[in-house]
């Protein structure tokens, strides 16, 4: 066997081993927190939805044609949710975009919001999705 | 790295000398280290560069939704549980601070608004904070709020619009306009209480309209019931009353009512009244004026937010 040859491997393995050692070192001293950005589109998508419907005051008046309405009109690659639920966490409205499974796929965004509509609080909950 | 460099490079000579190699591959081997660390060093500031970014993106979504809950609280406060909202706070240039309420509303408006602010303040706290993974905390949250630094104290429920001012010697003025759901011909009897004569006292102002579409000031202001402007003693009883047939009645109280001198009190029982004007004076003081409605206090994602529901503020405040 070639000495020097082997001498050369083993060099070589020496430097790879070290290497992969300090990359893993210095992987792993950096915390990563990986961001999905598609989930964080799907989540602002959801905080703004429910602000909307709330401020623009159908949610108060759990007004279907227009509640409704604002589902049909989210963007087209984009499905939602609306629920609302009283007091005592019973579900009182419950609608989907039209075309869209009833249930969520994948990553969602997801925002809920506590109104009062007459003498009662509410709470309204949307949830988006890739559909 | 370079005790490292030095200790394989006293290896990388032992091994050399014992093999005889040339220093080609010394200078090779030196090389291929000095390039792989400039790589793991790039790597390394590439990653943490874009760490650094994705934290920030989550902080940014984190601050969004933080902001989110914190507008649903005030927007509920605001327009539901305090139906009525300061509007703004002038500082007239005579010594005095006008607050004006642009949005009074009705009275009557909705019963037990105490019943209401904390089934919500439960529902915040509670089930809202549990699916949501934070934590809610509203402090003094009830319907009413103060005028600081007068510590006057507003609030409506029901058929009644109270306000408290235990600071009265600060009060100067309080105008409310109403325009009710009567007739003019509808009025049985009219009491005005009549001027205290004293200087100190603060103006009462109240203007109540008729339904119709007449009155001088043209169309759908309706009939004037009364006009009237007094000054009146906040340690006495005084009362401007309308009653309508058959027994309904609308009523401006100022003085000592509910056991508190300065106390005013504009109620209505079997009619409904539009506040179209209603404002507020006092004597201006060397201090930033604003209305506090409690605390609301936010911690998850990372933040912690303790926050007062500042209703009205005089921003910034005019040179005197």
């Amino acid at each position: 066997m070639n000495k020097k040859g082997m001498i050369f491997s083993m060099d070589a393995l020496a430097a790879l081993l070290l290497v992969t050692i300090i990359s893993f070192g210095v992987i792993t001293s950096i915390n990563l927190a990986r961001v999905d950005y598609g989930s964080v589109l799907l989540q602002l998508n959801a905080v703004d939805g429910l602000s909307v419907v709330r401020e623009e005051g159908s949610l108060e008046g759990f007004n279907n044609n227009s509640l409704q309405g604002f589902l049909n009109d989210l963007p087209v690659q984009v499905c939602g949710n609306l629920s609302v639920y009283d007091f005592e966490d019973k579900i009182v409205y419950d609608a989907v975009k039209n075309g869209c499974n009833s249930v969520g796929v994948g990553n969602m965004g997801v925002a809920r919001r506590d109104f009062l509509s007459g003498n009662n609080v509410y709470m309204a909950k949307l949830e988006v999705w890739r559909g | 790295m370079f005790t490292w460099l030095s200790l394989r490079c006293g290896v990388a000579n032992l091994v050399y000398d014992n093999v005889k190699l040339d220093k080609k591959g010394f200078l090779f081997t030196l090389t291929a280290v000095l390039f792989f660390s400039i790589l793991i060093i790039v790597s390394g500031s590439y990653l943490a560069r874009n760490n650094g970014v994705e934290k920030n993106l989550a902080s940014g979504i984190a601050a969004n939704h933080i902001k989110f809950i914190e507008d649903s609280v005030v927007f509920e406060y605001y327009t539901k549980i305090l139906d009525l909202k300061p509007g703004t706070i002038d500082y007239l240039g005579d010594g005095q601070v006008r607050i004006d309420f642009p949005n009074a509303g009705n009275l009557p408006t909705l019963e037990n608004k105490t019943e209401l602010a904390r089934k919500y303040r439960e529902s915040m706290q509670g089930s809202f904070s549990l699916l949501g993974n934070i934590n809610v905390t509203l402090i003094n949250f009830y319907p009413n709020f103060t005028i600081i630094p007068y510590q006057s104290t507003f609030m409506k429920e029901g058929g009644s619009l109270i306000f408290y001012n235990p600071n009265y010697s600060q009060l100067k003025k309080v105008s409310v306009e109403l325009k009710v759901d009567k007739s003019i011909d509808d009025v049985k009897k009219i009491t005005i209480p009549s001027d205290s004569g004293d200087d100190n006292n603060p103006m009462i102002k109240v203007k109540i309209r008729d339904n119709g579409d007449g009155g001088k000031k043209g169309k759908g202001k309706g009939e004037e019931i009364i006009d009237s402007e007094v000054r009146l003693d906040p340690e006495a009883k005084n009362s401007f009353i309308i009653d309508f047939i058959p027994n309904d009645f609308v009523r401006v109280d100022f003085g000592d009512f509910n056991n508190k001198d300065g106390t005013y009190i504009a109620s209505v029982d079997d009619v409904v009244a539009n506040i179209t004007l209603f404002e507020v004076r006092y004597i201006q003081v060397n201090e930033s004026v604003k209305a506090i409605g409690g605390n609301l206090s936010l911690d998850g994602f990372g933040f912690k937010k303790n926050t007062e529901l500042v209703i009205a503020w005089d921003g910034k405040r005019k040179k005197d």
